[in-house]
């Protein structure tokens, strides 16, 4: 336990030591975050008196539906993990066991402090249990309950960065979700009914007569999930250990025709390594499935999916040097490579993770509503392309932060976020516009949208090469 | 002919100097040694050399051209083995090669052809497909040496070659190297092995604190009858160490 707590006491430091150098976040961002928080918890206040009405009137259906949030914001954390300075792999030198070294672990994504507000967010669940019949039950089932979706979130980070497990969860959580897409499609309703709900047994544990029962099953919920992210974690050790040469089956390196073709294979597979592409993925593949199966499907449906799509990889275009390592970005230095060349491989890479999450949906649409529609659909990708590159180009450059591979992205400024999402998407918001509400002379406002976003983009890459050419030591220092 | 001439060169970081007004001639087809302890400008110098860093003062030439105003041209003529590497975590030491070989012109064919002849030269070719994140620091190291030595560079930077190479590999670096400078290669390396330093290199430098403390070549050396190690202790003070009780 004395060296759990040594090793916990330096991690904080080390952590401490990191969180000023702003790991992306600017001063105006982590103000914004800071507010955007405070609404959601303002909000959240707001809730809780109305649900404790319901629960003092005998109604649990609310309640229910904040334990399910509770259990979904659990999962954020860890799947979007923090970078410790002191990790798992780095402390295996010493003479550690599996036990002390997944406590340090699970101590160690308990220091962040956005987790700080949800576990005050989880706590303050209380406050409508205290209108219960069973309150100091039905606040101990809690208190399971959120340990339980914790170390639920635990084993899955835990089985994310295993490569066999990775693929196993990818095609479960894929294969799940068509289904429920699948299902909504074909009128059976979303979500079908679960005969087991975990947050059922803070609710039971709350207001039953007997809640011994319900907290006993919560206890062994837990204990189950506790397991599980050991034997997970355990599993990650055992992985770590195999021996180290896989064979060579992406196969991809050089094909690309162009001199960098090396570089955009390289940055297309860093950027597949963010959970986000997938999610993009999977809406492009739930549109393919609406725009091949349903009778009266819309272009208009099929024109705000190619839109969403897209926003799933903002930080492929935001923050394109964020999986590069302090020494892969000298590699650039060492290369005789111009900064025009290195921004134009890295919007490449970009363009053709766009194309390859939309191009089966672009040509289906084409197929169903006629090549006209599939025509301006290309023309609506290549100008949000052309926006979120204008806009990446200079964020990129400008700041830079590491991401995680296998997580869904985190880090860098919510304001710089929001304002380059509402950049990149405004081409095809005036396009929807142009097409939908009958102005005249579309052909000549498209063409000089183009011409603008066109402009733009050729305008940040000039930016971008320049800098990134005068900036490189500042980069890579922030890639530390 | 110098192959590598510094005047002034110079780099600070904030208020530290790290290297202070560097003076250094390398001659054309000669294989120089740079040396100096822990922290002494060795990797900042080379870096600046080949265009990690800019030099806060003075300028370099390599191959006759500025490191201030010709950096791509020189990046296209030189190769360079860095401290660290500096290969990217999700490619495999061929995939390495692959990217490297079109950057300097070079056919697919033409890169395989000498990637292969590399990679078997190295002794790293049944372990190509290994991803660099899983690789061993010494097959790092040989896969940064392929890919400085694939395009025929005319001048060649290596930070600490032999550092975690093995002994036969090292001994065929050492061959290689010494075949590159037969026919006209400059070759700057830097190394804490001082009796590789010694028989390999034609002429040396040492620097420490940022400056230059001794310029030489190994035959001046020899002919004061001198080894490399009396040269190196003359210039940098060893600190006696307070001998450890507990240890043992």
């Amino acid at each position: 336990m004395g060296r759990v707590a040594t090793i916990l006491r330096f991690q904080w430091k080390a952590y401490t030591h990191h969180f000023p150098r702003g790991a992306g976040q600017g001063r105006a961002g982590v103000g914004v975050l800071v507010l955007a928080v405070g609404l959601f918890l303002y909000r959240y206040l707001q809730t809780l008196p109305k649900t404790t009405a319901e629960v003092a009137a005998g109604e649990t259906r609310r309640l229910e539906m904040l334990l399910a949030g509770v259990l979904f914001v659990w999962m954020f954390p860890l799947l979007g993990e923090a970078r410790f300075c002191l990790s798992t792999r780095g402390l295996r030198r010493f003479p550690l066991d599996a036990r002390e070294l997944f406590g340090v672990k699970v101590a160690s994504s308990l220091m962040q402090p956005y987790v700080w507000v949800i576990v005050a967010g989880t706590l303050a669940v209380c406050y409508p249990l205290a209108s219960a019949p069973n309150p100091k039950s039905g606040a101990a089932a809690l208190v399971l309950y959120a340990s339980a979706a914790f170390f639920v979130g635990h084993t899955l980070s835990n089985l994310l960065s295993i490569a066999s497990w990775r693929v196993l969860l990818y095609v479960a959580a894929g294969g799940g979700l068509l289904a429920l897409g699948l299902r909504f499609m074909t009128g059976a309703g979303a979500w079908p009914e679960l005969s087991f709900k975990p947050s059922r047994l803070v609710v039971d544990a709350a207001t039953d007569a007997d809640p011994l029962r319900a907290l006993a099953s919560a206890g062994l919920v837990c204990a189950a999930s506790a397991g599980l992210a050991f034997c997970s974690f355990r599993l990650g050790l055992r992985a770590e250990q195999r021996p180290n040469t896989r064979r060579f089956r992406l196969g991809l390196v050089g094909r690309i025709p162009c001199r960098f073709g090396g570089l955009v294979n390289k940055d297309l597979r860093y950027f597949t390594r963010l959970l986000d592409f997938y999610l993009g993925l999977l809406i492009a593949v739930w549109a393919a499935l609406y725009v091949a199966f349903v009778e009266d499907a819309s272009p208009h449906v099929a024109r705000v999916a190619l839109m969403g799509v897209p926003l799933f990889n903002l930080s492929a275009a935001f923050n394109y040097f964020g999986f590069e390592t302090a020494t892969g970005f000298d590699r650039y230095g060492l290369l005789p490579l111009s900064g025009r060349d290195v921004i134009v491989s890295k919007n490449l890479s970009f363009v053709l993770l766009v194309a390859a999450q939309l191009c089966p949906f672009v040509l289906l649409a084409s197929w169903r509503f006629g090549p006209v529609e599939g025509l301006l659909g290309v023309v609506e990708v290549a100008l949000l392309s052309c926006g979120y590159l204008a806009w990446g180009n200079v964020s990129s450059v400008r700041r830079p932060f590491r991401m995680q591979p296998f997580r869904f992205s985190s880090g860098g400024s919510p304001v710089e976020l929001f304002a380059g999402a509402a950049f990149g998407s405004m081409p095809g918001v005036v396009l929807a516009y142009v097409l939908y509400a009958g102005v005249g002379g579309a052909a000549w406002k498209i063409f000089l949208l183009t011409l603008v976003y066109g402009s733009l983009y050729w305008a940040s890459v000039a930016w971008a090469a320049g800098s990134f050419e005068l900036r490189r030591e500042d980069l890579r220092r922030q890639l530390v | 002919m110098l192959e590598i001439e510094t005047v002034g060169l110079t780099k600070k970081f904030g208020d530290f100097a790290a290297v202070r007004g560097l003076n250094l001639g390398v001659p054309k087809g000669s294989i120089f040694g740079f040396l100096g302890p822990n922290g002494s400008g060795k990797s900042t110098t080379v870096k600046m050399l080949t265009g990690l860093l800019r030099p806060t003062e003075g300028d370099a030439l390599v191959g006759g051209k500025s490191v201030l105003t010709s950096e791509l041209e020189i990046k296209r003529e030189i190769g360079v083995l860095p401290e660290d590497a500096a290969l990217f975590e999700s490619l495999s030491i061929w995939e390495h090669l692959l990217m490297c070989g079109p950057l300097y012109g070079l056919s697919r064919a033409e890169t395989e052809r000498r990637g292969e002849q590399l990679l078997k030269y190295l002794d790293v070719w049944t372990e190509r497909h290994t991803y660099v994140e899983q690789a061993s620091y010494g097959m790092r190291k040989k896969c940064s040496l392929a890919m400085a030595v694939l395009h025929n560079p005319k001048t060649l930077f290596l930070d600490e070659p032999f550092e975690g190479i093995d002994p036969a590999s090292s001994r065929n670096i050492k061959d290689l190297l010494v075949s590159l400078s037969d026919r006209g290669v400059t070759v700057f390396l830097t190394s804490h092995i001082l009796e590789v330093v010694e028989r390999l290199v034609h002429c040396f430098a040492i620097i420490v604190r940022g400056e230059i403390v001794c310029q030489q070549s190994v035959e001046e050396m020899t002919a004061a009858g001198l080894t490399l190690e009396d040269v190196y202790f003359r210039h940098v003070k060893r600190r006696k160490a307070e001998a450890l009780e507990w240890v043992g």
